[in-house]
């Protein structure tokens, strides 16, 4: 073997300039493959990260079904305790709860669709560059302050500064109408990323909070990870830190409606000790997502006790179950308030029971037994205390049955709002009933919405597929560069096998006549080929290696296509990014070209006949 | 049975339609250590029967045994262990190889046998020496004389002790006293070490080195004769 490889190598020295020709061929190849292919990872790569760090970050948490229906009401309800079972995670490098919603931004001069986020002011840093962005004003101080950070290309178009103050007008977690807030511009931001720079404003999570009415609700956790091939394990360790993140829920099915006729209807409970639902809103906007639901309605019911001063004078005093509904979802869910009975001369009369009663707050519906115990009718004012607070509305009709059919206890219908706002100061309800589509199946529907309550954990090639997908057609372009360019170095080194080989005929006849089998005959040609392969890669290495070196002490500054960069994502200076895998790549396919080139070669030599071979001069 | 033995070799050359006869039928024998000349004008056949007996080329028809293996029934990779082990060759135009030094190519053949490196570097360098090429060990073919050369030619041929040396034309490009000492030295090969040796030749200083003489016309053994 070590002689055969002797030989060859003594082989490439005759013939110097034709090995030193297709050697520096190859060796600008491999040059121009691996600093071709470093430029375009530096691009990926510079892209991901950029992405990643202005906003993505590695993974992120939500409830599931956020990342395709992104709304402020679909969120985590107790963000404090998720948080705290994923503190500690392995390889986690950062975590930042977001809270998310739309808004409308009004400048003095024009006005304009916005993404407000709400950071965590300490931890965002650590999963975000957003500090670094800022390119004039600064970064948030302190949580209380009512300041925004605003991105570059949205105060351009509102025509806005540092200093200047805009208006918001966005939704909150509870109420169905807009807030308005206004915010001073603490600083402008510029991530690079045309989409973050034209959307987001960005404002402390504390005065988020507040104003979107999100206490211990987030709508997503960023997390980034210490090392991008640790992703899989943090995520693994985060799935597991979050299993099955539901609340105590049970689903019941009720077969029949009001009037006992077949209906297909869910009715959601929590079980355990303390039985009211929090912020039923968010598991309505997540039960929403599902298409067999077509209507929902959250009921609240609260021992409460009822009096009436009658006309007279006197007073009557009931203990009733007071229950919260909105009333158009309730009528859509149960009808009960078709069947609500007004005074021929009532403000009701004519309209739309439901509709009207949404719009007008300050009344009570009574069942006719409270009504009757209280000597109340239609128009009459009751008191209804709960010991430390009071609330009085205006009895608007009466009942003959509740939600649960015909009964004796009773009760009064009010408005669900008015009454959290009241006696609880937090939204709740104490069940919830989804009217679900004819034909539904009513069981697989309840366990699916209660799996839809539960947290998904996602990295960012999930989370943004195009992103990981341009990365993969980068990869793909360099394997068909590389392919192009070693056909290329396939045929220098074939032809140069050929003619070497076609120059030695006699002396390869020789080799035969004294006994070199064909075999070794073949193995010579392909090892001289893999020699001039291993020297030009060589050379190639070693260029690459001191372009890359140049490259990464000062950059490659591509100011002059700043636009167009910053439109991928990118910035102007890019810094060469090569992997193991891109120069086992390289190596690995030079060598099989080089094998590849030199079969055909190698096969005439093994073939020669050696009388012919030895007429040869 | 003889050490060498052919029976009817033919061997016949189609070219276009035109077929040449080289060899027309050749019975011959040779016995174990014999020192022989195949004479002839050129075109008689005799590079055709010794690439034959050597295992380089196949007759058209007959058999040939070289001690008591027929060559003929072997396959190609065969007759590539044949020539390793049991022949060594001599070629007109030397033809050692160029990017070898003396030494390594005489070793090669010791490589292609798997000889360990000791013994190979051993045998190949006191033969060297013995033929009187101890100067030249390390020397390329090219810094060397065309007899320089032919000697490290012989010495590659027999260094494995081969039974049977094959010598076409070996003395062809040198000049007389150098063809004088290269016969010399392979008697004396011949004699020492009992190596059987067949040249072709139309050299007479070859024929008179020769102990037995053997006429080739026409493709044909027309005179066989033993000298005293």
């Amino acid at each position: 073997m070590k002689e055969f490889v002797k030989i060859a190598w003594r082989n490439l020295g005759r013939n110097l300039r034709r090995t030193l020709i297709i050697t520096i061929a190859i060796a600008l190849g491999v040059w121009g493959v691996l600093v071709t292919i470093a430029v375009y990872n530096s691009m990926a790569f510079q892209m991901v990260d950029n992405f990643i760090y202005a906003s993505l970050g590695h993974v992120q948490i939500h409830i599931k079904g956020y990342t395709k229906n992104p709304g402020l009401r679909l969120c985590m309800t107790d963000a404090g305790e998720i948080l705290q079972k994923i503190k500690g995670a392995s390889h986690m490098a950062g975590y930042a709860p977001r809270i998310y919603g739309f808004a409308l931004a009004q400048s003095p001069r024009t006005s304009q669709g916005v993404m407000i986020v709400g950071i965590d002011i300490a931890k965002e840093p650590t999963v975000s560059r957003i500090k670094k962005f800022i390119k004039s004003g600064s970064y948030f101080t302190s949580d209380d302050e009512p300041v925004v950070l605003v991105g570059k290309d949205l105060a351009h178009k509102l025509k806005v500064g540092e200093g200047d103050k805009l208006s918001f007008f966005m939704q909150s977690f509870q109420s169905e109408e807009d807030v308005v807030e206004s915010f001073r511009i603490k600083g402008i931001f510029s991530s690079g990323i045309t989409e973050l720079d034209k959307m987001m404003v960005y404002l402390p999570i504390k005065q988020a909070e507040k104003i979107m009415e999100m206490q211990d609700r987030v709508n997503e956790i960023a997390i980034t990870v210490d090392d991008e091939k640790n992703l899989e394990l943090l995520k693994a360790d985060l799935k597991q830190r979050l299993p099955e993140q539901k609340p105590d829920l049970r689903v019941e099915e009720l077969k029949t409606d009001l009037d006992g006729k077949p209906v297909s209807l869910l009715k959601i409970t929590k079980s355990g000790q303390d039985k009211m639902i929090l912020a039923p809103e968010a598991f309505g906007e997540s039960f929403k997502l599902n298409g067999n639901v077509s209507m929902i309605s959250n009921r609240l019911f609260l021992p409460m006790a009822a009096l009436h001063k009658n006309r007279l004078g006197k007073d009557s005093y009931l203990d009733l179950e007071l229950i919260g509904v909105e009333p158009v979802n309730e009528n859509r869910v149960s009808g009960i308030f078709d069947r609500v009975q007004i005074p021929s001369d009532s403000w009701l009369q004519g309209a739309e029971m439901d509709k009207e009663l949404e719009a007008n707050k300050g009344w009570v519906v009574l069942s006719e037994s409270a009504a009757q115990a209280l000597n109340a009718v239609p128009g009459d004012t009751v008191r209804l205390d709960s010991g430390d607070k009071v609330l009085s509305l205006q009895v608007a009709g009466t009942l003959k049955q509740g939600l649960d059919g015909p009964g004796e206890k009773p009760f009064a219908l009010m408005f669900r709002q008015d009454m959290w706002r009241t006696f609880i100061s937090q939204s709740a309800a104490s069940e919830v009933v989804l009217r679900l589509k004819e034909n539904s199946d009513a069981r697989k529907t309840g366990e699916e919405l209660l799996a839809g309550l539960s947290l998904e954990v996602k990295d960012w090639k999930e989370l943004w597929p195009v992103l990981a997908q341009m990365t993969s057609i980068m990869d793909y372009t360099n394997y068909v560069l590389l392919l192009c360019i070693y056909i290329i170095i396939a045929f220098g080194i074939a032809n140069t096998m050929i003619m070497s080989v076609f120059e030695r005929v006699r002396e390869l006849g020789i080799l035969k006549a004294i006994g070199t089998s064909p075999r070794q005959l073949f193995g010579m040609v392909i090892m001289e080929s893999v020699m001039l392969a291993m020297i030009g890669m060589a050379l190639g290495g070693l260029a690459s290696a001191i372009t890359l070196w140049v490259w990464d002490r000062n950059g490659l500054d591509l100011s002059m296509f700043e636009a167009g960069l910053a439109a991928y994502g990118l910035p102007t200076v890019l810094y060469p990014v090569l992997t193991l895998k891109n120069i086992l790549t390289a190596v690995i396919m030079a060598f099989g070209i080089a094998v590849l080139s030199a079969i055909y070669p190698a096969i005439r030599a093994s073939r020669l006949l050696v009388v012919q071979a030895l007429r040869r001069i | 049975m003889a050490h060498l033995q052919t029976q009817g070799i033919t061997k016949i050359y189609q070219e276009n339609d035109v077929a040449t006869n080289a060899l027309a039928g050749v019975d011959f024998k040779m016995d174990k250590g014999e020192f022989t000349a195949l004479f002839g004008p050129s075109g008689s056949g005799k590079t055709t029967l010794l690439n034959i007996i050597g295992g380089l080329d196949r007759p058209s028809n007959g058999k040939l045994w070289l001690s008591d293996q027929e060559i003929t029934a072997l396959s190609d990779s065969q007759l590539s262990r044949l020539r390793l082990f049991k022949v060594g060759f001599v070629f007109q135009a030397y033809n050692l190889i160029p990017v070898l030094t003396a030494l390594e190519n005489v070793e090669y053949i010791l490589i292609l046998q798997r000889v360990n490196k000791k013994e190979r570097r051993e045998r190949s360098i006191k033969l060297l020496e013995k033929l009187g090429l101890g100067q030249l060990i390390n020397k390329k073919p090219t810094e060397m004389s065309g007899g320089q050369q032919q000697r490290v030619a012989v010495a590659r041929a027999i260094v494995h002790l081969p039974e049977l040396v094959l010598a076409d034309e070996p003395t062809a490009n040198l000049d007389s006293k150098t063809a004088h000492e290269l016969m010399d030295m392979m008697a004396k090969l011949n004699e020492e070490k009992g190596i059987t040796f067949l040249f072709s030749t139309h050299d007479p200083m070859v024929m008179e080195h020769s102990r037995r003489l053997v006429e080739l016309r026409d493709g044909k053994i027309t005179n066989d004769q033993i000298r005293n």
